[in-house]
């Protein structure tokens, strides 16, 4: 079963004295429930843009966004609400996207808070504790604030406050190219095991297809504003089918020298005949 | 987006750390500040009533001396004491006049940020014309209608002072607006006055504590200016302003009565300006030593 | 000190030090005012020949692009203490005037961020030019330089393109032109800072490609930094790896992706995802790099190292010749061991 559907989205951009740019084109993408689905692209492709109208803050030009029935860029009320409790974000930067004022009980608690889930103080204090402690925090941290901690365990603040009031689907906007090398796997592993223990859905997004390879079933490749390829991700990334895929792949880093060293050769000869 | 701020914020964050590092600053401004206000509050009760307000001509413009701390004025009236009864009428009133114009300007700027395009432009429109008045000519309109005095300065002070304040902290609040966490709070769901009292103004108002204590020195300079044009305080009260500009007139021949008063409203702007410095990093946890 | 200091064995190389190109001798850096500065990087060492292509790679607080920018005197707030000998003359010891006539002349600089590099306001040709006409080169010779280094950097329609400005570029041909600013007074050393991580996949590539194909067809030595293990393997000869400060492995590439020496090599290799294989589960190095104002006693990796005994907790390991090559600083390569393979050594040769 779908749980979030796009269905021929467009959204063109007008500026003033200029020709009107067409950020999405029809793009069709759907997110079974219970899976980990990846969504590729280099900046300038649109995925910030199905970001923002998932989130509500941007509206299609036309095309439906459906949410578990509910068409997100016409919601209202009790449905948007429902969106905003059952739909969550986790973003790339969790420095920026982290409110550096509130201590992490308040950060991680805000959800229950305003959802109305937990209204009791020191009962939502508890929730919170065992939410840091799931995502491997402590409950000492509960009064620290964002900037003390380093830039894995502000994501991990991060999950901990979009996971808190339950969600059933989480948006991930590169969660973790921003991070420490050696602290990546360390957040895939934690999102991972969370999905496959609390079973939500996922929409991963992100420009690393090795990263894509390691944790989604499923994978969308958006070039220019259009999905150009979608599988399973082991068929798409192990026999590409669309030219784009193709070169994406081509031009992932491999940490093998004498393959690293033989594709330079490649390149360099294809440069001399270009 | 944030490009002024994010290049500017290094210097500031050096300058902020070298004057407020420099150890005792934190400990001696917090002190000085509490004496001020101390001193505005029991000051009148103190002095006695003789030496500030009764004219001696016998004893006019006599320079420091044991009797005399800081000399006298050209009344007579002994400047030491007239400093300690003025305190309150200065510092209590350019308090008052600032926090008053201060909360004015939060709330036009909250509506300007919340209210939409529309709202955004109407009220900064209306900003925009209430920066034309200026607040001499405005006080003196006010002093018209309700009669000159300390409180007419006041209100007239409020009433042109909120709208440079609405206007910083709406392009303040407008970048803070844009901020990925405060996207964050609105996909959670939160509500439009959480989202402004807690996402927004936090992380806005440390530029208003700033301007809010630079401001008060100003504030005072400004009251003593009403004075002069006489629809501030009225003679013979020792608010500082009119002391200095009652003795302007004798400033070759007795440079304490306009120095002492001078020297006093100086090290109150800077007592405040420092103290605005110290809650800055106190407040923004982005200032506090890693 | 400084005989005995290069007698140590912190080269991988062979090569007598009088030939190398850079020579960093045990450069320390301080930042933060007199009464607790932080030690950003300590004692770091590294020789490169001319055209040696050698990477530096670490994580957000090893001291890396510190180091980079040090190297070329960018910092002036920092404190910097051992020497850095590039052609012969210690760079710390140039006045500031000298040390213009090094930069851009006879080191060339890439940074991260190819839009902030550039001035929005003056033309792509003017800029590339910069370097030649400070140099006092006439307008017509530096032009005609500056169309021939782009066309060699594959900016298409060079002479056209000069009088463009930096927003007209797309990203990838704006890190061309940054780096045709470095390569156009034919310096022999290019410090390239992470010039690939704010581009795209193919971008990248791309811009990889070139700085290869530059650096060898101009005998060019190119000293990348860069936080990405993938992007070396191609690139590189060397590798050293940095953590927290330090130098902690340095080897050859081919050496340093098939038998690691330094669990925090290992670890991030194992931690990446990598594009030709998928594990059930990655495998993670436990905990995040120390604030260099917080380091841990002993060796720095040591609360994450999953190796770590007694000592690694007492004592920093000094750097020693690791058994595949290169050197290392872990406690699992004792002096003890170095010594009886010398001695073993020793005893065949008589």
């Amino acid at each position: 079963m779908s749980l979030l559907e796009l269905r021929d989205v467009c959204k063109t951009f007008h500026a003033f004295g200029r020709e009107p740019v067409k950020a999405l084109r029809d793009i069709n993408l759907t997110v079974e429930e219970g899976t980990i689905t990846g969504l590729v692209g280099e900046s300038g492709s649109g995925k910030t843009t199905i970001i923002k109208s998932i989130m509500g803050l941007e509206k299609p030009t036309s095309g439906t966004i459906t949410y578990d029935g509910i068409n997100i860029p016409e919601a209202k009320g009790d449905e948007l609400r429902r969106v905003r409790r059952e739909v969550q974000f986790v973003f790339q930067d969790p420095t920026s996207s982290l409110n550096p004022r509130m201590t992490v009980e308040k950060l991680v608690g805000e959800g229950l808070l305003v959802h109305k889930l937990e209204t009791d103080r020191s009962r939502r204090r508890a929730r919170v504790a065992d939410l840091l402690t799931m995502v491997g925090l402590s409950d000492r941290d509960l009064d620290r604030h964002p900037r003390s901690f380093s830039g894995g365990q502000r994501q991990r603040i991060a999950i901990a406050r979009a996971l808190a009031i339950g969600p059933k689907l989480l948006i991930c906007d590169e969660p973790v190219s921003a991070l420490d090398v050696s602290v990546q796997a360390q957040v895939l592993n934690l999102l991972q095991d969370m999905q496959e223990e609390l079973g939500f859905t996922v929409l991963f997004i992100a420009h690393d297809l090795a990263v894509v390879r390691q944790i989604c079933s499923r994978v969308a490749v958006i070039q220019s504003g259009q999905i150009v390829e979608e599988g399973p991700s082991e068929t798409v990334l192990a026999n590409p089918t669309h030219p784009y895929t193709q070169a994406l792949l081509r031009a992932v880093p491999n940490p093998n020298p004498t393959v690293a060293r033989q594709r330079a050769q490649e390149r360099l000869a294809e440069e001399k005949v270009a | 987006m944030s490009n002024t701020l994010t290049k500017i914020a290094p210097l500031r964050r050096r300058t902020v750390r070298a004057i407020t590092g420099v150890s005792g600053v934190q400990v001696i401004v917090p002190i000085m500040v509490a004496l001020l206000v101390i001193l505005a509050i029991v000051g009148p009760l103190i002095a006695p009533f003789d030496a500030v307000y009764r004219s001696n001509i016998l004893d006019s413009l006599q320079a420091p001396s044991a009797a005399h701390w800081l000399g006298t004025d050209g009344q007579g009236r002994d400047v030491f004491w007239r400093i300690i009864a003025g305190a309150q009428s200065s510092l209590l009133s350019s308090v008052l006049i600032v926090t008053g114009f201060s909360v004015l300007g939060i709330l036009v700027a909250t509506i300007a940020t919340l209210g939409g395009k529309r709202a955004d432009e109407i009220v900064m429109r209306i900003v925009d014309a209430a920066l034309a008045f200026p607040p001499i000519i405005f006080a003196l309109g006010v002093a018209a209608a309700l009669g000159p005095s300390l409180s007419s300065a006041v209100i007239a002070m409020i009433l042109t002072g909120w709208p440079v304040t609405a206007r910083l902290l709406r392009g303040v609040m407008k970048e803070t607006m844009s901020q990925p966490f405060i996207e964050n709070a609105r996909v959670l769901g939160v509500s439009r006055t959480r989202l402004m009292l807690h996402h927004v103004l936090p992380n806005s108002l440390d530029v208003l504590v700033v301007k809010w204590a630079g401001d008060i020195g100003n504030t005072i300079l400004i009251l003593g200016g009403l004075s002069f044009v006489g629809v501030g305080a009225q003679p013979p009260s020792a608010e500082w302003g009119a002391m200095v500009t009652g003795a302007k007139n004798v400033i070759a021949t007795a440079p304490w009565a306009a120095l002492a008063p001078g020297f006093a409203i100086a090290l109150t702007a800077l007592a405040f300006g420092l103290l605005g410095d110290i809650l800055q990093v106190r407040f923004n946890p982005a200032l506090r030593r890693r | 000190m400084n005989t005995i200091m290069t007698a140590l064995p912190e080269q991988t190389d062979t090569r007598p030090e009088v030939d190398a190109l850079l020579s960093v001798r045990n450069l320390t850096i301080d930042a933060g005012t007199k009464p607790d500065p932080i030690r950003l990087v300590q004692d770091f060492s590294l020789d490169m020949f001319p055209g040696d292509r050698v990477a530096l790679v670490g994580e957000s607080g090893s001291g890396k692009s510190v180091t980079a920018r040090s190297i070329m005197r960018l910092d002036p707030d920092f404190r910097l203490s051992g020497s850095v000998r590039f052609q012969g003359q210690d760079l710390l010891k140039l006045s500031d005037r000298q040390m213009v006539r090094v930069r851009g002349h006879k080191i060339g600089m890439v940074f991260q961020d190819p839009m902030g590099a550039l001035n929005p306001l003056i033309t792509i040709g003017e800029q590339v030019m910069e370097p030649l006409r400070i140099a006092g080169v006439s307008r017509s010779e530096a032009e005609r330089r500056a169309k021939d280094v782009l066309d060699e950097l594959g900016v298409v329609n060079a002479a056209a393109r000069m009088k463009a400005y930096p927003h007209e570029f797309s990203g990838g041909m704006r890190q061309r032109v940054v780096l045709a600013m470095a390569l156009i007074s034919n310096p022999s050393l290019i410090i390239a800072d992470e010039p690939t991580t704010a581009l795209d996949v193919r971008v990248q590539e791309q811009v990889l490609t070139l700085m290869d194909k530059v650096s060898k067809e101009r005998g060019l030595a190119v000293l990348l930094i860069t936080h990405d293990l993938g992007t070396v393997a191609g690139f590189t000869d060397r590798v050293a790896v940095m953590y927290s400060g330090r130098k902690v492995d340095e080897a050859t590439v081919d050496n340093l992706f098939e038998h690691p020496a330094h669990p925090y090599t290992q670890g991030l290799l194992q931690a990446v995802p990598r594009i030709d294989q998928t594990v059930p589960r990655l495998l993670t190095i436990a905990g995040a790099p120390p604030h260099p104002a917080a380091r841990p006693a002993g060796c720095a990796f040591n609360p994450r190292c999953p190796k770590a005994f007694d000592l690694c907790r007492q004592e920093v390991p000094e750097l020693r010749p690791a058994p595949g090559g290169g050197v290392v600083a872990c406690h699992h390569y004792p002096e003890a061991e170095a010594e009886a393979e010398a001695e073993a050594g020793e005893e065949q040769g008589a």
